[in-house]
Formats: structure tokens, C-alpha cells, sequence
């Protein structure tokens, strides 16, 4: 028999009652014992949304645990500050929530930033150093189109890293991006595409200026010469994997012409319109009610407004030089597909036709997902699922193994692959810190300490001060983000992000 | 057997929580009026959750707040990342068939986040756009959880 009579267990207020709860006790009666975590060292890496949030949510359930967490970038919060679009301020509100447990807990729960696994520190290390580890890195490395001339020719970027430019992330600050020729296209049909070309199409915004994109690249976009933006597919309307706030949201924009390369593939009849689930109706609606037929590249000509087109059942086949052979880029040849439902998968797939059209454009962004990298020794990577195999959190010895390796967990992308936004990374990482505590309280995690002398957070400290490497902690990030916010000020925008490294380092060693 | 025990807790709004608010209103505004207006019993509202971990807490707040501000004045642990801006579904809940009848229909910026919320079911509406109005006394709002099941007994974690 189990009483659930413990209301407080996720909430702030009873943090006693929570600790005085003993998981698996078999009655009502007040024999609980103190659950003391004080001795318990949980280390996890990266401090992107999954992190931060395993980070609360394990601190939820056991408040007095050392939390540690290590970033490989010089400040917290992933791709809420690097990979969030900058004119979606209103998702970027999460980094408050996020903030909270390094603001609440500055004893116990440690922000360490600037350090590179297994070059910095020793991933064995930290495994020797700590009771658990939470890997929560996110998923490296963007998938290519593996087309012929894609490696050989310029101005064919990842949507990714024009994200994180803009976004002043510093390891995309060395990249150019052309945005002077007049036709751009975007392969992929996920909401990374979207912002490209809704950043692109908002290039007089003066919204846009205001919000915390770089100057720089504010700029360049303003300057910018494009005027049609093609979005390429290979599956049809109904196969997107657009979010319908995004979709929404760039088909509503002002001052543009939305344009769909075949009105047929919105021919539905009334049946398979019913037949439709409620995201994909939602979706079907907004873009049969915004989409006209491109019938002539003359309708591009004919307009003073920007264009956005939408190639559905088309498949980049190869990339098209100039004609002098040299590496600059003009078009994209593009096969069209039909959809054939995949027998073993029983969904639909793009085949292609062996008919070809060509698209003339001088930059491409490529959108179409990650491959993922094996990033920690000893730790198994299923390049299939772009994961770590995992059951709840816990890490498998190896992708179907069902044994686990004992004080390793997993969050966020890296636990259930590259996609999904907060919500989804906030229930994975509850799930996490659910199954982490599960393990504490059954006494699954070995809380020997293997070494002796320092443990945890200040072994941390002591190996990367031995190598002479610099950190940045908390306090350091808030000098930084208080600079960036009075650079912002002078600029009349929300923040004005700081791109170089040695900047980041003085604002900290100067104090202002 | 397994017992669920429905403790029903009223805790009045807090000064000591530091979880983000929705709209401008100060800390200090919210406490003050919320406590003024807490006077006049008729224009309080009174519903229950079901918290993440099964258990239920009953609240009393002012007509016209929403499922989210309530939640955080009473630690109920709702999520709210966007801080009613729906820009987010983290303050997804469940609402009773009988009283989700009652609500005004959903706009399509809601609908559009409801689409990504976790679980999403027939009744799933977002927390902060639930306004509290007096036809809603008695009504039961669910929280998805994502961790419900470890911990009901029969769970079994599994081996290393």
C-alpha cells in the first residue's frame, strides 16, 4: 500500500515535507527519515534547456544535492540564447525559468561555463568525480544533402549555424553569409526553415533591429538583395513538419506574396479532408487559405513585394556551377517526386519521378536535420535515432542492451533525439529526474567515493585550474549579460550580445 | 492496494514563491490586491488540481485570474516558460468535460500551441488562458505528468 498524500512533491514550499518522504514506504505513519542528499555530487553537461531543467527537477527531489554543470560555451541557456529566433522573444522567456535553480541555489548548485569535454577535462574524470552524470549536450552535426558539388561550390550553408550567427553565438562569428543574390532557397521543411526565410523576409523590420539579433548581421540582412525565398520539399503539404504557429505566422507576415509551385497537391476531397488529424487539418486550412498557384517566373518579376515559394515534392539532385567551372553557385537541379506509401513503415514516402527541373538560386541554406557525432568514450551512440540508447533516462550499455551503465543518464535531444521545444524538453527531463531519484532512494547509485580528497564541483575547479584553463561562472555570466544589456541600451535594442571572446574576458576581469 | 489519498490543502497566495509572473503587476500589487479582494468572499472562485503526482489541491482565487497566476500563488508546480505570452504549452492542463464546455472557445494561437502540448487529449486547454469566472466553482484541472506512473507501487526500476 502507498500513500500519495505527499501534495508537495514537485512544489518549492514543503521542501521538508519532500524530504521527509520516503519513497517506498508501505504505510501512512510518520516514520519517515530525513532524506539526506548533502553527500550526493550529480554532474551534468550542458546547460541548454534539458540541463537546466534536470537540474531544478532533480533539485525538487532532492534539495540538498550538489548539482554541478558544465557548458562548453562562455554562458548558460543553448539554443534558447543561439538557436531561438531572435524575433521570437516571447519563447526566449524561458531562459527566466531556466535561470532560476543557478539564481535560488547558488551554494549547491554550480555553473561552470568555457569547458570542452575531453579537452578541458576528461570525460572518465568527471564520471570518477561524481556519483551520477546527466548528459544533456544536445545533438552535433547537420545533416548534408550528399548531392554532387555540395562540398566544391560557396554559399551553401547549414540553417543552423545562420541561426546561431545571428544570434551571436561565438563559434559561428567567423562565417560569411551571402545574402546579396536575388533567389534563395531553403531546403527542409521543419521550423528552422521557417525562420530563415521569415529573418530574411523581415529585412526592413525595424522590430527585428530592436530585439537581441547582432548588429552585424542585422545589417547584412537589411542590405540583403534577395527577393524570392523557395522552400524545398520533398514530401507534399501534408507531410510538413512546420509547426502551425510557425506556418501561421510567416503566412500572415506583411508585404509578401505566398506562392505553391502545384495548387494540385491541395485537391483534397471532403473524405480525405476528414480523414485528416487535427494538426495536420489545422495545417491543410492555413496553407490552402494562403498559397496561390505560381503559374509564370514572370508573377516573381511583377511585383515590388518579396516572394515566398513553396516547391513541395521536389528533391535536390545536384547543386549547378557556373558555366566557367569555377566554385560559384547558380541553381539546384531538383527532381520531382510522387508519394508511395512504404510498406515496412506504412507511411508515405517521396520517390522520385526521373523528371527534372532546374531552380536558379545563389545561396542555399540546408535544413534537413542532424547526424549526430559520438561525443563521450564509453558511451553508446544510436546514429539511427540520433540518441543515446536509453530506457527513461538511464543509459543502456549498448543501443539494445538491456543493462545500464550505473550513474549515467540522458535529457533533451541527446535522450530522444533532435527535435521537439521546450515542453517536450521539459517532460524528458522530469522523466529523467524522476528515474534519478528512483535510483537514489533504492540506493541503485554508488555513493562511495571512489577517490579520495576532493569530489565533485571542487575537483572540477582544482583539474581545470591545474591546466591553467579558464572558467566562467555565474557571477562572470552576469557581468557579461550586463554589459550586453547596456551595449543594447545605447543601441535601443534589447541587447546588443558581446561576439568576441576576448571582450567576454575583459568585461569579467575589468568588472563593468 | 494501492490507496490514493486526496489531501485537499488551501494555501493562501505567498509572498516566498519567486516563480514568474504573468502580465506587469509587481510582486508586491499581486500580494496586496490578491489579499483585498480575498475579502469579498463572492468573488472567489474555488477548484481543485490534480498535481503531477496524483494528489489533489483545492484553491480559492479571484474571478478573473487565470489557471497559470493561480497556480503559482499557491506552489502548484504548473510551468508557465512563455509567462502567458503562448508561446509555449508548458501550462497544459486537462480540464473536467463538464466545465471545459463551459470556456470560451480556444483561439487559433492557442490551438496552434495546443498542438505541440505533451499528451495532448479532447479537453486539453492552456492554463493561462483559462480566466476564473464564477460558473467554474468546483471545477478539476489536471496537470500532465510525465512521471505519474514511477510513482504508484508495482513499479519496478529496472536492474543496472
Amino acid at each position: 500500500m502507498i500513500s500519495n498524500s505527499f501534495k508537495s512533491l514537485y512544489t518549492g514550499r514543503y521542501i521538508q515535507q519532500i524530504s521527509q518522504y520516503r519513497l517506498f514506504c508501505t504505510s501512512t505513519s510518520a516514520t519517515a527519515t530525513k532524506t539526506d542528499a548533502s553527500k550526493f555530487h550529480l554532474c551534468i553537461i550542458g546547460s541548454g534547456p534539458a540541463g537546466l531543467y534536470t537540474a531544478s527537477k532533480v533539485h525538487k527531489h532532492l534539495p540538498d544535492a550538489n548539482i554541478t554543470v558544465l557548458e562548453k560555451l562562455p554562458y548558460p541557456f543553448g539554443l534558447v540564447r543561439s538557436g531561438i529566433s531572435p524575433d521570437h522573444q516571447n519563447e526566449k522567456k524561458v531562459k527566466n525559468t531556466l535561470e532560476k535553480v543557478l539564481i535560488e541555489h547558488p551554494q549547491l548548485i554550480h555553473f561552470v561555463g568555457n569547458v570542452t569535454i575531453d579537452k578541458d577535462i576528461k570525460f572518465q574524470d568527471i564520471q570518477k568525480n561524481f556519483h551520477a552524470v546527466v548528459l544533456a549536450c544536445g545533438i552535433e552535426g547537420d545533416r548534408k544533402l550528399g548531392i554532387p558539388l555540395e562540398d566544391k561550390l560557396k554559399n551553401i550553408y547549414f540553417a543552423r549555424d545562420f541561426l546561431g550567427w545571428l544570434n551571436g553565438n561565438l563559434k559561428d562569428q567567423n562565417r560569411k553569409f551571402d545574402l546579396t543574390g536575388k533567389n534563395v532557397a531553403i531546403v527542409g521543411q521543419g521550423n528552422v526553415a521557417l525562420d530563415v526565410a521569415r529573418l530574411l523576409l523581415k529585412k526592413n523590420s525595424d522590430e527585428l533591429k530592436k530585439t537581441d539579433i547582432t548588429s552585424t548581421a542585422f545589417d547584412q540582412i537589411h542590405k540583403s538583395g534577395v527577393k524570392n525565398i523557395h522552400i524545398i520539399g520533398r514530401r507534399g503539404p501534408l507531410e510538413v513538419s512546420f509547426t502551425n504557429k510557425e506556418l501561421r505566422e510567416i503566412l500572415n507576415l506583411p508585404g509578401i506574396n505566398t506562392y505553391i509551385n502545384d495548387i494540385s497537391t491541395l485537391d483534397l476531397s471532403p473524405e480525405q479532408i476528414s480523414k485528416l488529424d487535427r494538426v495536420r487539418k489545422r495545417s491543410y486550412d492555413l496553407l490552402k487559405e494562403h498559397l496561390k498557384p505560381l503559374e509564370s517566373e514572370q508573377q516573381l518579376e511583377n511585383t515590388d513585394k518579396m516572394n515566398l515559394i513553396f516547391h513541395f515534392l521536389r528533391s535536390p539532385v545536384e547543386f549547378i556551377g557556373d558555366e566557367s567551372g569555377g566554385d560559384s553557385l547558380v541553381g539546384m537541379k531538383l527532381e520531382k517526386n510522387e508519394l508511395v506509401n512504404d510498406e515496412k513503415t506504412n507511411q508515405l514516402k517521396a520517390v522520385g519521378t526521373k523528371e527534372y527541373i532546374d531552380l536558379q538560386c545563389t545561396s542555399v541554406f540546408r535544413s534537413i536535420g542532424y547526424t549526430g557525432t559520438k561525443q563521450f568514450t564509453g558511451v553508446p551512440f544510436d546514429f539511427k535515432s540520433v540518441s543515446i540508447p536509453n530506457h527513461l533516462g538511464k543509459v543502456r550499455k549498448d543501443v539494445e542492451s538491456p543493462e545500464f551503465i550505473p550513474g549515467l543518464y540522458v535529457s533533451g535531444w541527446i535522450k530522444g533525439g533532435p527535435s521537439g521545444s521546450i515542453p517536450n524538453i521539459s517532460h524528458s527531463s522530469e522523466e529523467t529526474a524522476a528515474q534519478l531519484y528512483l535510483d537514489y532512494s533504492t540506493n541503485q547509485i554508488d555513493l562511495n567515493n571512489s577517490v579520495s580528497g576532493e569530489f565533485g564541483f571542487q575537483s572540477v575547479l582544482s583539474i581545470l585550474k591545474n591546466a591553467n584553463h579558464r572558467i566562467i561562472n555565474y557571477d562572470d555570466w552576469k557581468k557579461i549579460e550586463s554589459e550586453e544589456v547596456k551595449r543594447g541600451k545605447e543601441k535601443g535594442k534589447l541587447l546588443e550580445k558581446i561576439i568576441i571572446f576576448d571582450d567576454l574576458t575583459n568585461i569579467i576581469n575589468n568588472g563593468n | 492496494m494501492n490507496i490514493i489519498k486526496l489531501k485537499s490543502i488551501f494555501t493562501p497566495s505567498s509572498l516566498v514563491t519567486s516563480y514568474s509572473r504573468c502580465g506587469d503587476k509587481s510582486l508586491f500589487v499581486r500580494y496586496f490586491s490578491s489579499k483585498a479582494s480575498n475579502t469579498d468572499k463572492k468573488d472567489l472562485v474555488t477548484f481543485n488540481y490534480i498535481n503531477k503526482d496524483g494528489s489533489k489541491s483545492t484553491v480559492s482565487a479571484p474571478v478573473g485570474e487565470n489557471v497559470l497566476e493561480v497556480a503559482h500563488d499557491n506552489d502548484i508546480d504548473l510551468e508557465g516558460a512563455c509567462e502567458c505570452s503562448v508561446a509555449c504549452s508548458t501550462c497544459h492542463v486537462y480540464v473536467e468535460p463538464k466545465y471545459y464546455n463551459m470556456l470560451p472557445e480556444p483561439t487559433d494561437e492557442e490551438n496552434d500551441m495546443l498542438d505541440l502540448a505533451f499528451d495532448l487529449k479532447e479537453n486539453s486547454r492552456l492554463g493561462c488562458q483559462i480566466v476564473l469566472t464564477k460558473e467554474l466553482e468546483g471545477m478539476t484541472v489536471t496537470l500532465p505528468s510525465a512521471s505519474r506512473n514511477m510513482f504508484v507501487d508495482g513499479y519496478k526500476p529496472p536492474k543496472h
